[in-house]
């Protein structure tokens, strides 16, 4: 389970700080997604990059899976997002050193508890079931922007995190692609019945999830349920 | 089910893909790696080399011999092979006998003459000692040059050459019955064979990387020109192989096989027409440990010392007797050594220490009583400058003896050719001021029926404390026989130990192995040299690798947001960096080989006079090979951690964003930093030099050097603040300068890489003109009292000792100089010194000088002071047990490694080593390489040393050439080669130039290579920010405009670091550049500064170019 209270986020100026999100607070039980819509500028990614533990609030806490992330070393803090988050971000971000097979695998270079066998069966498993089961020694320059968002799903599914986040997902892809990897996206999610929170400007993709809030004057606003 | 890949992921596969794929930016890397490794492990390499060299030319020049033995007196030849026999062979096997002389040679027709020669007399065993085929054999007049002596004289095999050479003396020339004149042999030789300058032919008891300058002959041709047939007087012992070092611990066990009999060691032993025992020495005197052995053991045989002395004269009142000898003993009463008998029949009666006793013979002839005052007057026992000096002391006459028994005994006085071997007095031909005309009839009577028979008796002590000297007290030591003392037993009980007597063995190859170490650790003075070069090539290596992070910024973020730690994410690329490193490092150090090799090769050629002499070859030690790598990957591996230290503190989701440190600085911490920094290095810089004002010499030098670094480093420390500000100016705007304001602007968006652009450059270019302060300039002017030249004009040396007096008319007329020179001399004033042979420890010679030159210096010159120094009438004091000495700082510092206060000790080549008191050093001086002391402490060291071999002269300045060419001209026979002080000081100014020289050349290169580095950064940031200069390419600026803005930013940050560099520089150099101490090669040095601005401004617009080059669409979208 995800809790999100009261978070509070400032940056400092040369005059008075800047307030980018004034006490957002939001629940998110496993097995549901959750859509965060705003505006640019309104400060959608900063809280991801907050609950994804990329960014630590000026206050207020984040609690997932009964933990509080920011009271953790900066070692355990790193093994925590490794175990329980996975990103997909709308730059795909993937090393372009490396192949596909190595994309996905690469959270378990990082730490591996479960044995290499276990991680490329399941790295197999997920790249048959987002398409890519061929071409696992290409490298990122080789595929499409869509295949590359594929690999990056794959590679944040790999660890069996407890929540998936990601960054406009499909800000950078044609309209066909993004509804294909928002499909996938969602039932990924619904298979491994974990928690999803897509930022996105999409109102389609928003419509997938079971849940939209809007940022508004940095508070979360909830937002009508899509038909 | 698809099959899984393989290999499996893991961390090096990762690095490997990672250095796979930013392989431009690794390989660059890699080069910067390649360098750093190459110069440093040729630097260990050009250390491997000169040692390796210097031990090998040492060797070499040595053969087999590992040790030898020159003495001051002849032996007999079979010495060699008694030793040889008593030897133990598992370490030698072989020793031969020779006769090694310092001579001068000379070319009959065109007079040229060439000092400083060893004149080697040798057998045919002695070329079997070394690899070298042996020269034919020699005839009686025959003669065998070495190569360098031969083109020094200009003769060819078949062309005779004039041979000086030392005439040997028995009694030591310093004391009145030496000889002052006469002292040289001339021979005329004909050149057999000219032989090559290796091996023995270049044979050198005192290693040094000069080519010596040698003359072979046959050994008892030249042992009967010195008429000293069958002897010898030098010892060289040989082991099996030239390459193997004798152990030190068997020095002792060489030296105690060596048994010189007394006659090797100058001493006899006889029995006398009395009946007695006479122990006494071929050089007149005994030395001091003949007597105390004899002493000693045959103190139980009441052994009976004797001192016997010439007075001039023996008066009472005004009656006197010319030219008697006098014996100071103590009167025994048991014959045969007594009774000495008194008129009265009486065995007479010990003398006091004012007390005396005659013969009746002299007793007669001066009308004596008992009671009567005697005055004797004779010479002091030792003479300086030639001059003997007669002086007086007066006796209370306390017995008449008569002239028989033991009284009447001619045997007390020693042999001195030329007088006692003759039969009238008149026929006398002594070395001292003798009046002929003094000697009457019945002297020549006394003379024809008692010989040398002595006058009259003192008391030993008196007679010891009248005429004893550094020579002796003693001229004979009378024994008188028993049945079990016999001149047999005598002659086998008395055992003087010989390396007392000087019989010491030096063992060379092993001092000359330990020498090669050499005064100057040429590696780290390589790695000082090439310290910019290693420093640039490391700095690269942070700033590529910075760059390369930098770049992999979004990389390091995707990593550190699905969960590698910071540190895992640390050890990924430094394992990327190590894998370049080692990969870098091993081809570096193959490089180094090779930059070992140029480097050499330039010692050889330009840089010739840093080494004197081109004899360096390529020697490599896996050891430095492997240290080389090892420090060159650690060295790197730092640089790589410090350019990824700043990263640590990167905000992950900057990182994502593609932003690396630079971004992340907080601009208004950094610019208050920089300003305190600028504040504090300023105001370090200004007290640091008003400081230097109040200094002077090298103080001041290095203050003010202190100063401009400091000014250097505020100044940086200013451009960084104004770059992190942004305070380059407003972009906007019209006018030709408006690209040139937005390069300015564009160098501020990273001001860490652009103040560390500037700092690199600024550094080099500060190290390059400031060491131009250094430079010495030899004093146009000699006159100076308080500089290097001592206020001489000039400094000479001579091979054979000068025993006159050159500043009196006299002393030069014995020297046999023309009137016309002779007038010229007058106007001079020459300082004659002592001079005990050495090494070398002047910066001319690289071997470290284990026993270096020493120079006694007269009381006259340690008066008139000089060379700066105010200390100079301490050497004349007492501190305690040691002796004072005075150094040449460089001497001190580099060749010995010492300064003041500290002690040196010294073999004096009689198994004792002297203590020797640091206490002044004098800077720049034409004294370097030498020992200084007082002339006193030096005879009391050196006994031994004669006359006088080193000068300092005084001549007005427009007769200095006149005067060292009267000198040379008149004193040929000597070897005497006299050099104007200022050339002196050149010479040796030429090593310390040569080697700023090289400094700066290789300064130079690094600063070429720090600016073609920074144009590789400069290429990188340019390709970074192709978007950017596309957008401008579609916004209409021309390609050639976007040129233009590349390289202003480029040349901005060029022309500020060598404008800082230089200008802070010249503060460095100031009080040497108004006092005209410093000669900076300007033309040199804005030839290489000329020489980066280009190259680096060149490789921008290459850099440039390439980039407005690429597609517009393409650079747009940032592909």
């Amino acid at each position: 389970m995800l809790l999100v209270h009261d978070i509070l986020k400032q940056y400092p100026t040369r005059s008075t700080p800047l307030d980018v999100l004034r006490g957002c607070s939001l629940e998110l039980d496993a097995g549901q997604s959750l859509a965060i819509l705003g505006p640019s500028g309104s400060g959608k990614s900063t809280l991801l990059s907050i609950i994804g533990t990329l960014d630590r609030p000026t206050s207020g806490t984040v609690t997932l899976d009964e933990r509080d992330p920011f009271e953790l070393s900066d070692v355990e803090l790193a093994r925590f997002r490794n175990r329980k988050i996975g990103f997909v971000f709308q730059d795909h971000h993937l090393l372009p050193q490396c192949s596909v097979w190595e994309n996905v695998l690469l959270p378990t270079l990082a730490e591996c508890t479960e044995g290499y066998d276990q991680a490329s069966q399941r790295a197999t498993m997920l790249l048959e079931r987002v398409g890519l089961a061929e071409r696992l020694d290409h490298l990122p320059s080789e595929l499409s922007g869509g295949e590359r968002q594929r690999v990056a799903i794959a590679r944040a599914l790999i660890r069996k995190p407890a929540l998936l986040l990601a960054d406009e997902p499909t800000g950078n892809l044609d309209r066909t692609t993004a509804r294909s990897i928002g499909e996938l996206l969602v039932e990924l999610q619904q298979q491994e019945r974990i928690m999803l929170l897509v930022v996105t400007h999409s109102a389609e993709l928003a419509a997938r999830l079971e849940r939209r809030v809007e940022i508004d004057d940095g508070r979360l606003v909830a937002c009508q349920a899509a038909g | 089910m698809t099959p899984m890949p393989d290999p499996r992921p893991t961390s090096w596969r990762f690095a490997l893909d990672s250095l796979r794929y930013h392989r431009r930016i690794a390989a660059a890397l890699a080069g910067a790696v390649v360098i750093a490794t190459a110069v440093l492990t040729g630097a260990l390499v050009i250390g491997d080399s000169m040692r390796g060299s210097l031990r090998s030319l040492a060797l070499d020049r040595l053969g087999r011999i590992d040790d030898c033995l020159v003495v001051d007196r002849f032996f007999r030849v079979e010495l060699a092979d008694e030793f040889e026999r008593s030897m133990p062979t598992a370490v030698h096997e072989e020793v031969v006998a020779a006769i090694i002389l310092p001579g001068t040679l000379e070319q009959p027709d065109s007079h040229t003459r060439a000092n400083r020669v060893m004149l080697i007399g040798y057998d045919e065993h002695f070329w079997q000692l070394g690899s070298d085929p042996a020269p034919p054999a020699l005839a009686n007049d025959d003669i065998v040059l070495n190569e360098p002596l031969a083109a020094e004289l200009g003769v060819k095999v078949g062309e005779d050459v004039i041979v000086r050479l030392p005439t040997p003396s028995d009694i030591p020339r310093d004391s009145p019955l030496g000889h002052k004149t006469e002292t040289i042999t001339n021979r005329r030789a004909h050149v057999k064979a000219i032989v090559p300058a290796r091996g023995l032919g270049a044979f050198n008891l005192f290693p040094t990387q000069q080519l010596p300058h040698n003359a072979y002959l046959n050994r008892e041709a030249l042992a009967k020109a010195l008429d000293e047939p069958h002897r010898a007087n030098a010892l060289l012992v040989a082991g099996r192989s030239q390459d193997v070092i004798p152990a030190a611990d068997a020095d002792s066990q060489r030296q105690s096989a060596l048994h010189p009999t007394l006659d090797d060691l100058g001493l006899t032993v006889r029995q006398t027409p009395r009946g007695y025992i006479n122990l006494g020495s071929r050089r007149m005197l005994l030395d001091n440990e003949a007597v105390g052995s004899a002493l000693t053991e045959f103190a139980a045989d009441h052994p009976q010392p004797v001192m016997t002395y010439l007075a001039n004269t023996i008066a009472i009142g005004k009656r006197e007797i010319p030219y008697s000898t006098i014996s100071a003993l103590d009167f025994t009463a048991e014959p045969p050594l007594g009774p000495f008998e008194t008129i009265d029949g009486k065995p007479a009666e010990p003398l006091g220490e004012n007390e005396i006793a005659i013969n009746t013979w002299a007793a007669e002839q001066l009308g004596a009583k008992l009671g009567d005052e005697v005055q004797l007057k004779y010479f002091e026992p030792e003479s300086t400058h030639g001059q003997v000096r007669e002086t007086s002391r007066t006796f209370r006459l306390k017995a008449i003896l008569k002239l028989a028994g033991a009284a009447a005994d001619p045997e007390l006085t020693p042999e001195l050719k030329g007088v006692t071997d003759q039969l009238s007095i008149s026929d006398w031909n002594p070395p001292f001021p003798f009046e002929p005309k003094r000697v009457r009839d019945i002297d020549e009577k006394y003379w024809d029926d008692h010989k040398a028979t002595p006058k009259a008796f003192v008391a030993l002590r008196a007679g010891q404390a009248m005429w004893g000297s550094r020579f002796g007290n003693t001229t004979s030591i009378r024994v008188a026989p028993t049945k079990a003392l016999t001149v047999e037993s005598v002659a086998a009980r008395w055992q003087p130990g010989p390396v007392k007597m000087g019989f010491e063995l030096r063992p060379v190859k092993r001092l000359a192995f330990e020498a090669s170490a050499g005064t100057t650790p040429f590696d780290g003075l390589f790695l000082g040299f090439s310290f910019y070069l290693i420093v640039a090539a490391v700095m690269l290596v942070a700033l590529l690798f910075r760059l390369s992070i930098e770049r992999r910024a979004a990389e390091i973020g995707t990593l550190a947001a699905i969960g590698f730690t910071p540190r895992h994410i640390a050890g990924l690329l430094i394992c990327e960096g190590a894998a370049i490193s080692l990969v870098a490092a091993i081809i570096g150090a193959g490089v180094g080989v090779g930059y070992a090799w140029l480097m050499l090769w330039g010692l050889r050629t330009w840089w010739l006079p840093a080494i004197g002499a081109p004899f360096v070859r390529l020697f490599v030690s896996p050891g430095s090979l492997f240290n080389g790598i090892d420090i060159s990957i650690l060295v790197c591996l730092g640089a790589i951690i410090w350019g990824l230290w700043p990263m640590r503190r990167v905000p992950v989701r900057q990182l994502l964003a593609g932003q690396g440190a630079e971004a992340a600085t907080d601009a208004r911490t950094t610019g208050r930093l920089s300003f305190w920094v600028a504040r504090i290095s300023l105001a370090l810089a200004a007290i640091t030099s008003l400081a230097g004002l109040k200094l002077g010499g090298m103080a001041q030098a290095g203050a003010f050097f202190a100063a401009g670094f400091l000014a250097m480093f505020g100044v940086l420390a200013i451009a960084r603040r104004v770059l992190v500000r942004g305070a380059t100016g407003s972009v906007l705007g019209s006018g030709p300068t408006r690209l040139l304001r937005l390069a300015l602007r564009n160098a501020a968006r990273n001001p860490g890489r652009s103040t560390l652009s500037i700092g690199l450059v600024a550094a080099a270019s500060f190290l390059l003109v400031a060491v131009s302060a250094f430079h010495l300039r030899p004093p146009e002017d000699y006159q100076r009292r308080d500089s290097g030249t001592g206020g001489f004009a000039l400094v000479a040396e001579s091979d054979q000792p000068i025993l006159s007096d050159l500043n009196t008319e006299d002393g030069r007329a014995d020297m046999g100089i023309s009137s016309s020179d002779d007038k010229t001399l007058a106007a001079a004033h020459v300082y004659a010194c002592r001079l005990q042979p050495g090494s070398d420890a002047s910066c001319l010679n690289l071997y470290q000088a284990q026993q270096p030159r020493c120079v006694g210096l007269p009381k006259a010159l340690l008066e008139r002071g000089g060379f700066g120094f105010n200390g100079w009438p301490k050497l004349d004091s007492s501190v305690n047990a040691s002796t004072p000495v005075v150094l040449d700082q460089a001497t001190a510092q580099y060749a010995l490694h010492v300064g003041v206060g500290d002690t040196l000790r010294m073999p004096d080549g009689r198994g004792n080593t002297i203590p020797l008191l640091i206490v002044g050093l004098v800077e720049g001086s034409i004294l370097q390489g030498m020992v200084l002391m007082d002339e006193r402490r030096f005879l009391a060291h050196f006994p031994d040393a004669a006359g006088y071999r080193f000068f300092l002269i005084d001549a007005p300045p427009d007769k200095v050439r006149d005067v060292e060419q009267a000198l040379e001209r008149s004193l040929s026979d000597f070897g005497f080669d006299a050099q104007p002080t200022v050339e002196r000081l050149a010479n040796l100014a030429t090593v310390q130039n040569t080697y700023l020289s090289t400094f700066q050349s290789l300064g130079g290169l690094g600063l070429l290579l720090g600016t073609l580095g920074l144009a590789t950064v400069q290429l990188r940031a340019v390709f970074e920010r192709r978007g950017e200069l596309a957008l401008m390419r579609a916004t209409g600026f021309s390609r050639r405009q976007l040129v233009e803005l590349v390289l202003f930013e480029s040349a901005a940050l060029l022309l500020a670091g060598l404008g800082v560099g230089v200008a802070t520089a010249l503060i460095a150099i100031a009080p040497q550049l108004f006092g005209g101490a410093a000669s900076v090669p300007w033309r040199g040095l804005s030839a290489t500064l000329g020489l980066v601005l280009v190259a680096g401004l060149a490789a921008s617009t290459l850099a440039a170019r390439a980039v407005v080059r690429m597609p517009l669409v393409e650079s747009l979208r940032g592909e």
